[in-house]
Order: structure tokens, then sequence, then C-alpha cells
């Protein structure tokens, strides 16, 4: 079941990590291993279908260390995608925590609101 | 595994990829080691979490060649887009068989449908041309209207000496021609030739064939079926043309769904 979600998402999470800033393969990997459990590997073959799909394009930036890296940058197009997955994310969530009965963030949000004013 | 170790086996699996490709494939994966070896990982721990390079160079590969397959829907990067994904494990092979005699009976009906247009057109086109320029002489490459006989021409018989007869004979009207020719067992040849049409007809003494309704091809009639022809020939091309586009863009999502399956497997 968990394997099978984060398949799905791992996706949306490295459109996420590259819509904060701009980041080469090892730093998204570092950055993404810091929160969730994700193969390495599985990465390079996605940044590439990202790449071929035009919803990031790559660039040479000069390292401190080293030669040259490749950074990834979300196109228009992936900026557009990250969006719609984010909206789809959320309304699956929203569906799964009620049907098990957890109160979704936004439900919660409006409570705390209404409670306020009395 | 070594990173020199790992990357070795990289290259060699990525034979099926472009050199340019492979090239910078193989830059970005020495980044990573570089990069991981910076953080303080050893090579190994590396090669391990980056997983099987034979796998990776399969996955690799398969995508390479969707995507070739995505940009140009052409049979040349079908098969290798086909033979990338099943060589994943998990397109079901057995599904092809159908898949492809579908295929090949669509294009067999398409290509049926656009020799009966170029009939058409070539029908038309002739009667246009012999109505303007008096070419070709259509007269004569078909079977004549007027059947050419001496009047009271008498029945010629020849008996053979195998108890075989040929006859032959002529109306005197100029409308009716019958040829036979029958041997001792019963076999014959026929052909007659009358105002209501001309039958051409075999028997021997294991069956018998026969066309009947040879009917004068009038030229009239000629532009009228090179019409009907273009214009069925013409519809069927454009609708066969349409159903391969349809399951050929069809075949691209079926291997895109496939290769999405595969993808995720094994994780």
């Amino acid at each position: 079941m968990k394997t099978q979600l984060r398949k799905g998402t791992l996706e949306m999470c490295v459109l996420a990590v590259l819509a904060e800033r701009d980041s080469y393969v090892y730093e998204m990997v570092s950055r993404l291993a810091e929160s969730m459990e994700i193969s390495e590997g599985t990465i390079y073959p996605l940044m590439r279908r990202l790449q071929a799909d035009q919803w990031v394009s790559t660039y040479l930036s000069e390292s401190s260390s080293g030669p040259a890296r490749k950074y990834y940058t979300l196109t228009d197009a992936g900026r557009q995608a990250l969006e719609a997955m984010r909206s789809e994310w959320r309304a699956f969530v929203d569906e799964i925590n009620h049907v098990l009965g957890v109160p979704s963030p936004a439900a919660r949000c409006e409570e705390e609101g209404d409670d306020e004013p009395r | 595994m070594s990173r020199d170790e790992f990357l070795r086996q990289l290259e060699q699996a990525l034979a099926g990829v472009p050199q340019a490709e492979r090239e910078d494939i193989l830059a970005d994966y020495r980044a990573y080691f570089d990069d991981a070896r910076a953080d303080g990982r050893s090579e190994e721990e590396v090669a391990a979490a980056l997983g099987d390079p034979a796998r990776l160079a399969r996955e690799l590969t398969a995508e390479h060649r969707l995507k070739a397959w995505e940009r140009h829907r052409t049979p040349a990067n079908l098969w290798p887009a086909l033979a990338a994904v099943a060589g994943l494990g998990v397109l079901n092979m057995l599904l092809l068989v159908p898949y492809l005699l579908f295929m090949t009976v669509l294009a067999s009906l398409w290509l049926g449908a656009l020799a009966v247009l170029l009939a058409g057109v070539l029908m038309t086109g002739g009667w246009v041309s012999h109505a303007v320029f008096g070419w070709p002489a259509l007269e004569e490459r078909m079977i004549s209207e007027h059947i050419s006989a001496p009047p009271q021409m008498a029945d010629i018989r020849i008996d053979g000496d195998d108890r075989s007869v040929v006859t032959i004979h002529a109306d005197a009207s100029g409308t009716h021609v019958r040829i036979a020719a029958s041997d001792a067992h019963g076999g014959h040849v026929v052909i007659d030739q009358s105002a209501s049409g001309g039958v051409v007809s075999a028997q021997d003494d294991t069956g018998r064939v026969e066309i009947s309704g040879l009917k004068h091809a009038l030229h009239g009639g000629m532009l009228i079926a090179g019409l009907v022809m273009m214009l069925l020939g013409g519809l069927g091309s454009l609708v066969g043309w349409k159903m391969l586009a349809w399951v050929w863009r069809g075949t691209g999502s079926w291997l895109r769904w496939q290769w999405d399956r595969v993808r995720g497997a094994g994780r």
C-alpha cells in the first residue's frame, strides 16, 4: 500500500522540491530523503522522463567544488502540472480522511475559525 | 560494487541507446557518485542504493524507445519499444498475437479499399480521357457489344478421335455465340455469349466452375462503376486510415500504460 502510494506521488514530490528552488539530482534526493523513504535509483529515470515531458529543464551551473553541475528547474508546464497534482492530492486526502473518520486539515481550520469569535 | 564497476555495467547495458544520450546518462551518474562522495558516502553504499545497473539501463532504454515511438509513430519505432517494454517482463506477449492479427486484417482492408479507390480513379480517368481525347480506345478493351459473325453461318462441329467434340454455333441475328468443347468423360468447357450476358463454364468429373452474367461493359456503366468505386474506395480508405491511426495511437497509450506499471514494479 505504502509502496504503491509512494510510487504515484514521487513525481509530485520531486516537482514540489523543485518548485522551492532549482536543484541537482543528489540534492533533490537528499532533501526528499530527509522527510520520506525513497529509493535513490528511481529518481534519475524519473528526471529524464520529466525532462522529456518538458515539465523540467536543465542548465549547467558552476559549483564551488569540481565541474559544473546540472541543475533542474521547473518549466511553466511543470508548475501547472504540480498545481493540478496538488489540488488533486488534497481532494483525494480529504476523501480518504472523510471515510476513515479523520478530520481533514481544512475542516479542522474551519472549526477553529468558528470557535474564535465566540 | 565500486563506482567504476557500476558505470561500466551501466554503459554496457545501455548499448541500445544512442551514444550522445548514453554519454549524458553516464555523466549524470558520475556526477551523482561525486556528489555522494562529497557527502561522505562510500562508493559501495551509493551503488547499492542506486540499484542494479542492468535493470536501470533496461528502464532507461525502454523509456528512450517509448519516447522515440511517441515522437514518430512508425513501425520501425514500435518494435524496439515493444521489445524493450516486453524485456522488462510485464508485457503480456500473448496479447500481442491477436493484436498483430487485428492490425494485419485492418491494414489489408485498408489497402483493399485503397486499391478500389485507385481502380475507380483509373476507370473514371479513362472514361474522361476517352471522352475528351478519344484515348484509350475503350471498345477494343472490352467484350464487344456486337458479335461479328457472317449471316447464316453454319454450325461447326469437330469430332475428335477420342470421342471429344468441339462445336461452334453462331446465331443468324448475330446476338448469340456458343463455343463448346467436351471430352468422352463428360468434361466440358463452354463459352456462351448472348444479348442477356455471357457465361463461361468448365466441368470435369470432379466439379464445375461457372461464371455467368458477363454483361457488356457500356461506357456509361464504366463511368458509373468508376465513380461508385471512387466513392466506396475513398470512404473505405478514410475509415480504414482513421481506424488504423486510432489503433496505432492506442498501441502507444497501451505501451505507456504497461510501462508505467513496469516502472513502479519492484520498488
